[in-house]
């Protein structure tokens, strides 16, 4: 009994004594909490890193008895990201759950800048969830959570693909998978936030793709070479392709298939590279000419294509797997291409076969 | 004189019954017959003792002795026994005339099965012996008659099956039992204190049941049953702790239906013990771990509450175990309706009136309600406490106190004993576990005789 008595003893004053060493969890009432939900990472040319959130604190109830939901903004510098939170967390009158962030957005010129030191302080946190979206500003992260806060436009982020009157053009990326994409390598791609103007205010949407190489931010994706890379990478189930006169089709079950065509004197040496890809199509509206529809479609998807790969060569990026393919195909003329291979890939001429059947 | 002592000793109490008589026959001799109105069968004892007596000078009742110490005789007498004492003798003759009034055997108050006998435990000592011995119906049943209580001397029996029980746990119960201090025998607590290995324990180390069978099922497996009278029930001694989880359900169902409600019992009280503090140390110190939606929810509908998170379930648990209390307390006509509205009505004007938050409601409920689940009465009990402990260290230290606390919990169970056997014996490998634990398995896969 005497001894029980005093291991329980000793037990209470080691956990008082961590407790006031903040060892343990700090209490915090659940309703002193401020649910965050956006965090932003920009680089801060004097300070190093600003971090940028937007908020939402209940401010009582209208007149039929509802919450009445307000959202803030609010930033803070740091010589890090970590920094930065810590100093925002300590100004924020109530306790910041950041753990609610469901979008994170990294501002373009932290991403150029090297990505894997932000994304490094999100995945440490472990406050932070790895399902929450990712994007890349084209801008500042800190503008981007203003506008959102000021145009109430959250909603367009969570209704993100299936928002009727502004097509996104790209597929969300949560932030687990860009972990898992950075771990893999090679070069990929990151949705990406626009500053547009909609009903004469400007809005944040998301519009194509920003294009990591090297760890880096090495370019942006317009959203009609977007629509290209969605088709060859199979990143949307389906794709709407629009004809200039209206008509319409929304292309499924698109397949790709990359060749390999070498020299016939040097069998190491690359010669083309011919895609081809096939995709059935059920026509939305044919504006009156279903003959012509299928050519006519043909050459609007191709011409999609061509620029995602033009892109890609203009970056000096193969984010689209492409040698990825080689390697796992031809692993020993992989071994003497590799370390080039940016360069190899961008003079190499790309064919591109386009068949589709029409529902 | 031996009758001057009884006379001494037992005072002037209007329900002694002491009739002086002449025995007929060949010597008439001037007797007395003494016993207590009301616990003995006076029309026995007139019929087969005093008439024949009286007429004949002699008796033909069956069951009775010679006793010489006046303290065994009076003990008879107070039993129920009539004692006749010849003028000069100094020795009674006692006869086992009992006939007090008795409840009839009746079906069990709180461990009713469907599939089973309807018999239970009554207060008279011989009845039960009776209902174990019609079971049990081998030579090597053992009972063993002891007397607790230094003034009270009531009458208890240790039962065993001679091979089957260890020699040395019945000489530690019989020990035990021996050493009961108290004069009286006020409650079943003083003979189970008498019975644990550490008095201290909040968990029970003693198993009470009001069915013969099952106890008859423990005494087969080599346990020891002590039944007292004056108490419809008997013990169970070692009780370890998966016993607490059996009830005599599982074995009259079908095996696969027996191991699931026994699974579900585990769960149930798993769930009793954590969920309140769980729910504290989330809400309190670990946020980033609920959903954004249910998170909004709860700082909703916490959003005119003044109390915090801890204060609001430390409080509506107490009040639960008030109405628990409350509850057993009324009568059964109002008892009902009074459950219902402390509940309902109370509960939801408390909602109402911002005193709580609904999710407290429901987390309060909840647990109650999985509480229930355990079919043993004194292990329920210990879980109402030991909720109360895991909450505090809960509200010290969220999901690290509450980790504590159960750690402590478990190091606790693993090296508390009953009768020297480990408390979590069930539970030492994953066979024994399975077999007759957290399962029950299919008849002859059990192993018996595990103390």
């Amino acid at each position: 009994m005497k001894q029980s008595i005093i291991t329980v003893l000793i037990v209470f004053v080691v956990i008082s004594v961590m407790s006031s060493a903040r060892y343990f969890p700090r209490m915090t009432e659940i309703t002193l909490a401020e649910p965050v939900f956006v965090l932003g990472i920009d680089k801060h040319e004097e300070a190093g890193s600003r971090v940028s959130i937007l908020y939402e604190k209940i401010e009582g109830a209208d007149e039929g008895g509802d919450d009445v939901n307000q959202k803030y903004t609010d930033f803070a510098e740091g010589s890090s990201p970590a920094a930065a939170l810590e100093t925002l967390k300590k100004r924020f009158p109530r306790e910041m759950a950041v753990s609610t962030a469901e979008y994170f957005l990294i501002g373009e010129e932290a991403a150029g800048e090297n990505l894997e030191k932000y994304t490094d302080f999100l995945a440490r946190n472990n406050t932070l969830r790895l399902t929450s979206s990712i994007f890349i500003v084209r801008g500042e992260a800190a503008e981007a959570c203003r506008i959102l806060t000021e145009t109430r436009t959250l909603d367009i982020l969570r209704n993100y693909g299936e928002y009727s009157g502004i097509n996104a053009i790209s597929r969300s990326m949560e932030f687990y998978e860009l972990l898992s994409e950075m771990a893999g390598g090679s070069a990929f791609t990151v949705p990406a936030l626009v500053f547009k103007e909609h009903s004469g205010e400007i809005i944040v949407v998301p519009s194509g793709y920003a294009v990591i190489c090297g760890g880096a931010l090495a370019g942006f994706l317009e959203p009609d070479a977007a629509r290209g890379y969605n088709l060859l990478t199979n990143k949307s189930v389906y794709s709407t392709v629009e004809l200039a006169d209206g008509a319409a089709a929304r292309l499924e079950n698109a397949r790709r298939q990359i060749r390999f065509e070498w020299n016939e004197d040097d069998k190491n040496l690359l010669k083309g590279i011919v895609i081809d890809v096939s995709f059935n199509t059920r026509i939305i509206d044919s504006a009156g000419h279903d003959s012509l529809f299928k050519k006519e479609q043909n050459r609007v998807i191709y011409a999609e294509i061509q620029k995602v790969i033009a892109a890609s060569k203009k970056l000096g990026c193969d984010f689209l797997g492409i040698g990825e393919l080689l390697r796992m195909r031809h692993p020993v003329r992989w071994e003497r291409l590799q370390s080039c291979w940016n360069e190899i890939y961008a003079g190499t001429p790309v064919k591109i076969n386009i068949s589709s059947e029409v529902r | 004189m031996l009758l001057e002592q009884i006379k001494q000793i037992l005072g002037e109490s209007g329900d002694i019954i002491k009739l002086d008589f002449m025995t007929g026959g060949v010597s008439p001799r001037a007797a007395t017959i003494i016993a207590v109105d009301g616990l003995v069968n006076t029309r026995a004892v007139g019929v087969e003792v005093i008439e024949p007596l009286t007429l004949h000078g002699i008796t033909w009742f069956a069951a009775q002795k010679e006793e010489s110490n006046v303290n065994e005789i009076v003990r008879s007498i107070l039993s129920g026994d009539a004692a006749l004492i010849f003028d000069g003798e100094e020795k009674a003759t006692v006869f086992d005339s009992k006939g007090f009034s008795l409840r009839g055997i009746s079906e069990p108050g709180q461990e009713n099965v469907i599939k089973g006998p309807k018999d239970s435990f009554i207060e008279a000592i011989r009845t039960n012996t009776a209902l174990i011995r019609r079971r049990l119906n081998t030579p090597s049943l053992r009972l063993v008659d002891v007397k607790l209580g230094k003034e009270a001397q009531t009458n208890a029996v240790v039962v065993y099956l001679d091979g089957k029980a260890e020699p040395e746990k019945v000489q530690e119960v019989l020990k035990r039992l021996e050493k009961v201090s108290e004069k009286f025998i006020k409650s079943t607590s003083s003979i189970e204190e008498s019975l644990k290995d550490s008095r201290w324990s909040i968990f029970p180390q003693v198993m009470y049941t009001e069915r013969p069978d099952k106890l008859c099922a423990n005494i087969a497996e080599g346990k020891i049953g002590i039944l007292v009278d004056g108490y419809p029930l008997a013990f169970v001694v070692p009780a370890v702790f998966n016993m607490l989880f059996q009830s005599g359900e599982d074995y009259s169902q079908n095996y696969a239906h027996g191991s699931y409600v026994r699974l579900l019992r585990y769960v149930g009280a798993f769930l009793s013990l954590i969920i309140p503090a769980f729910y504290v140390a989330i809400t309190t110190f670990h946020h980033e771990m609920l959903p954004t939606n249910l998170m909004l929810s709860i700082i909703k509908s916490k959003q005119a509450v003044s109390f915090t998170t801890f204060l609001e379930v430390f409080s509506l648990l107490v009040a639960f175990e008030i109405l628990i209390e409350a509850g057993i307390r009324l009568p059964k006509s109002i008892g009902q309706a009074v459950s219902i509205i402390g509940g309902l009505v109370v509960g939801d004007a408390a909602v109402s009136a911002k005193l709580i938050s609904p999710a407290i409601v429901v987390v309060v409920a909840t647990t109650g309600i999985c509480g229930f689940v355990v079919s043993n009465g004194d292990l329920a009990n210990s879980f109402r406490i030991t909720r109360i402990l895991l909450l505090v260290s809960a509200g010290f230290a969220g999901l690290y106190g509450l980790s504590l606390g159960l750690i402590f919990m478990l190091y606790y169970l693993c090296q508390t004993t009953s009768l020297g056997a480990p408390y979590m014996t069930a539970y030492k490998d994953g066979d024994s576990a399975i077999r007759d634990g957290l399962l029950r398995l299919p008849r002859g896969r059990h192993k018996t005789g595990r103390n």
